[in-house]
């Protein structure tokens, strides 16, 4: 199977920019709940939420976090990448329905140490910031018969 | 409901070095369900054909996701549920693949009863037991009535 992947390090600039937007759907939450195992109450309990200074199911933050990996995987660098590390700090709650856009900017590009440092911002609908966060990631090594090519 | 007796633990019920744990084995369908709710279809993740002539060889799972069992304790037991999460930082130091078995361990490193928040340390081991990534971080344990 011919192999197409994302951009190589060479093919990034510091300055480059990727998004992602999704609406947070409950079939969202939950499976991610699944997943994770996490069954905190403030995003599984409707009841419990309500009498939170929240009142409604707030998304778990790692949620909103995950979204960053969509970029690195599908974007920026795409296809191949992996995440090496990274930061993120929760500014606000994320709702159900709530539409969140993530914003990934490369912020500095290591050709020897084939990785890439990028920052992230994360805002709902209503233009608030709900996640801050950086981090590194390696970009994809081309394969032998690896065809070259940013899948969007 | 009130739910106050199901509700983790508040900031004056927990010590520094208090420990609690979280072990599961990664299964194909929390690699496809985390891919599908996030909308990361990487192949590294997705494509086994391709995965194989890559340095890994075979499917690895999304580093988010094994991160994400270190929610799992936080929301659950330590503090537990009500506990809302303030801020983290991870470093992946080895890949997971489909069917390793997982255990993430939480670590209560500072408190600031004052303010209601604490710092956690956390880390992931595989079977084999290699660490497979280490992490840090804030969260707000629950207040109780």
């Amino acid at each position: 199977m011919k192999a197409r992947i994302g951009k190589t390090v060479e093919e990034i600039k510091v300055g480059d920019c990727a998004y992602f937007a999704k609406t947070l759907s409950n079939t969202d939450m939950l499976l991610f709940a699944g997943v994770t195992g996490d069954v905190n109450l403030l995003p599984i309990n409707d009841e419990f939420a309500k009498q939170t200074i929240f009142k409604q199911r707030v998304a778990h933050g790692m949620l909103t976090a995950s979204f960053i990996t969509n970029i690195i995987g599908m974007r920026l660098p795409g296809y191949g990448s992996t995440v090496k590390s990274q930061k993120v700090k929760f500014t606000l709650p994320v709702f159900i329905a709530d539409t969140i856009e993530i914003g990934l900017t490369i912020t500095a590009v290591n050709v020897a140490e084939n990785t890439v440092d990028f920052s992230v911002v994360a805002t709902k609908q209503d233009g608030k910031v709900v996640m801050t966060g950086s981090g590194v990631a390696t970009p994809p090594v081309p394969l032998d018969d690896s065809d070259e090519e940013q899948e969007g | 409901m009130a739910f106050q007796e199901i509700l983790g633990k508040s900031i004056d019920e927990i010590e520094v070095g208090d420990k609690a744990y979280f072990a599961k084995t990664i299964s194909e369908t929390d690699v496809y369900q985390f891919a599908a709710v996030t909308g990361d279809f990487n192949p590294a993740h997705v494509n086994e054909a391709y995965a194989t002539g890559t340095f890994f060889k075979h499917r690895i799972a999304h580093g988010q996701l094994t991160v994400s069992l270190i929610s799992n304790i936080l929301g659950t037991q330590l503090p537990g549920p009500g506990t809302i999460f303030v801020s983290s930082s991870v470093t992946f130091m080895a890949p997971v693949y489909i069917e390793d078995t997982i255990e993430a361990v939480v670590e209560i490193a500072e408190l600031n009863r004052e303010k209601n928040r604490l710092k956690f340390k956390a880390w992931c081991v595989n079977q084999k037991g290699v660490k497979v990534l280490e992490s840090e971080g804030m969260v707000m344990p629950p207040k109780k009535r």
